[in-house]
């Protein structure tokens, strides 16, 4: 009888041993599971944060390399300016009313065919920009000459080029591979900063009669994304201002500045500005983040987007109140909860040989 | 009446302790409608990943020869080249696709040959009298399964009518630096396709748009419109800017 108790106790602590019950697996699954849930939310949240940091700094990155390719390209701006004589009885300065002996030069006239213009993209008026409304091209624009070599046809490293830079909003549909178009993919609509450059064949500068660079659009290509605001300041070196007893931006006191006068040589004395470069560019850039763009896009689609907060009417206009505009628009900003950065650099002209005008 | 007890607990263990064979495959259906769910997903996005990676490689390799041409002011050429697969190497299918991309220092006629310049020390310069490639940096080849498509809807760069250059310069003389001195460069194939990226602009018509398209492997007949998975990759010919896109 003990014989008999004992095996089968014995049977049955083996049977009790071996393989857990529905439940216990069940449970085990569970916990398994909500493991396995958190592992993954962690996860994902490190992988969009891993996005999102790599989209910042990929984006910056092409706005600097933009940044840096302009800044290269304005300072090496070109104007050649020659003296010539001036013919005082003369409507046009520079040619002699006739060929008589009498007929002799009153003096030097400084001259240049090339020209270097910039303010308000939008103006449309004496000095004439890209003539876009405030909204499609806010802040400013530039246009000028300079010795790139640019060219289609010659391998000529110094050839004249008409260069240019402004911010455009748009969508791509024109510059992106045309394949897309047929997948029916949506046109991306953002702020770009274009760069004009003709190539040296294309180069109109020589043209006094209207601006060579009318035909920007055919010229231009984007060269970053998601640059909302372009600032052109033309400004004199702090020591020349002082010597001049006023401001360094008195040059350009509106942001406007053409080296080449709306009606030819003046008869009287020449202004600094006429044919001359600006000693001195600063230059300001600000730049969003990709993920910012997109998510405005989703807002506005194709309507330009942060309108109230580049406030075009009103920032930017005078030179002098330039740090108070800034702080304003990056007040704004802040405000619309935009992922910025301002890039700024004053850029000295090389070619420039900033001096008096010569008189009559 | 002990003993009863001992039995009855015993039996009843016995048929909970283990799980009965419909338990078991109700189990291994469950598991298999979920992998079944899943797989297709996972392919897909391992496949999407697979061709996001290829297209940053592609894009890392064309800023690394601007990096390079701006640092050494010196025209950088990159190269597109066929390379087989491990499955055309299995299969003896000849040429592969296009996966390879080398990047190499260009010297145009005329120049100094940087073969003089470092082993000569002192010697009269020598000019070249034909081109000359330097190799930079070995062949980086696209991920396993990936490829460039060559249709020339997807990748202009590979048309006729782009200045990248085919078999017809082959024939330029490809050395590469080893150590002090320099060594002819194997090639992997004779057929290429390339752009020349000068320090601020490039060797291709401005008129044009540039691009490249990485596809699946087994995308590559496919057209254009029915494409689900692809990484294009936009040079600009003038300034050289970089533009991604992707489904």
């Amino acid at each position: 009888m003990r014989g008999f108790n004992r095996t089968l106790l014995a049977k049955s602590s083996k049977n009790r041993i071996p393989g857990f019950t529905l439940v216990e697996v069940l449970v085990s699954m569970t916990v398994l599971a909500v493991l396995m849930m958190v592992v993954t939310t962690v996860m994902s949240d490190v992988q969009k944060s891993w996005r999102q940091a790599n989209s910042k700094v990929s984006e910056f990155r092409e706005a600097r390399r933009a940044f840096d390719r302009m800044v290269n390209s304005v300072s090496q701006a070109e104007l050649n300016a020659y003296l010539c004589y001036r013919y005082a009885g003369s409507t046009d300065p520079l040619t002699p009313p006739s060929k008589t002996l009498k007929d002799q030069p009153s003096g030097y006239v400084r001259y240049s065919e090339l020209q270097f213009v910039c303010g308000p993209s939008s103006l449309n008026g004496a000095v004439k920009l890209t003539g876009l409304s405030d909204s499609l091209s806010p802040g400013h624009a530039v246009f000028f000459q300079a010795p790139m070599g640019t060219s289609n046809q010659y391998r000529l490293p110094t050839a004249l080029n008409g260069c240019g830079f402004y911010v455009r909003f748009g969508d791509d549909a024109a510059y992106r591979p045309p394949f897309l178009n047929g997948l029916s993919k949506n046109p991306v609509n953002r702020y770009r900063l274009f760069e004009f450059r003709t190539p040296a064949e294309d180069n109109t500068g020589y043209d006094t009669n209207q601006p060579w660079y009318q035909e920007f659009a055919s010229w231009s290509r984007p060269i970053a994304n998601n640059i909302i605001l372009l600032i052109i300041s033309p400004q004199l070196s702090n020591s020349d201002a002082t010597g001049a007893g006023g401001l360094p931006t008195s040059i350009a006191p509106n942001y406007i500045y053409d080296s080449r006068p709306a009606g030819g040589v003046s008869s009287g004395d020449q202004t600094q500005q006429e044919y001359q470069l600006p000693p001195m560019v600063a230059v300001t850039m600000v730049a969003i983040d990709e993920a910012t763009a997109s998510n405005l896009e989703l807002d506005s689609g194709a309507n330009p987007p942060l309108a109230a907060e580049l406030d075009s009417g009103n920032l930017f206009k005078n030179a002098n109140s330039y740090q108070a505009d800034l702080e304003k628009l990056e007040g704004n900003l802040v405000a619309k909860r935009v992922n910025f950065r301002v890039f700024t650099a004053t850029i000295p002209i090389r070619a420039s040989k900033w001096g008096k005008g010569t008189n009559s | 009446m002990q003993l009863h007890m001992l039995v009855h607990q015993s039996q009843g263990n016995r048929t909970r302790n283990a799980f009965t064979l419909i338990e078991l495959l109700v189990v291994i259906v469950v598991i298999g409608v979920i992998i079944a769910i899943a797989a297709p997903g996972l392919v897909g996005t391992m496949g999407g990943m697979r061709v996001s990676q290829a297209g940053e490689m592609i894009a890392g390799e064309v800023s690394a020869a601007q990096a390079a041409a701006q640092s050494i002011n010196r025209p950088i050429e990159v190269r597109f080249y066929k390379v087989p697969s491990v499955e055309d190497d299995l299969n003896g299918t000849a040429g592969g696709s296009y996966r390879g991309i080398l990047l190499l220092e260009y010297y145009h006629t005329g120049e100094v040959d940087p073969r003089t310049i470092i082993s000569g020390g002192g010697g009269a310069p020598v000019f070249l009298s034909t081109p000359l490639a330097v190799v930079r940096k070995p062949i980086s080849v696209l991920p396993n399964g990936v490829v460039i498509s060559e249709q020339q809807q997807l990748s202009s760069l590979f048309s006729a009518g782009a200045s990248s250059t085919s078999s017809s310069q082959a024939s330029i003389p490809t050395i590469v630096r080893r150590g002090t001195g320099f060594e002819p460069y194997d090639l992997p194939s004779s057929e290429y396709h390339s752009l020349v990226i000068y320090p601020d602009s490039t060797n291709l018509n401005s008129a044009g748009q540039w691009f490249v398209t990485v596809v699946p492997e087994g995308d590559l007949q496919k057209a254009p419109a029915d494409l689900v998975n692809f990484f294009t990759v936009q040079i600009d010919p003038v300034n050289s800017r970089l533009s991604l896109y992707r489904p």
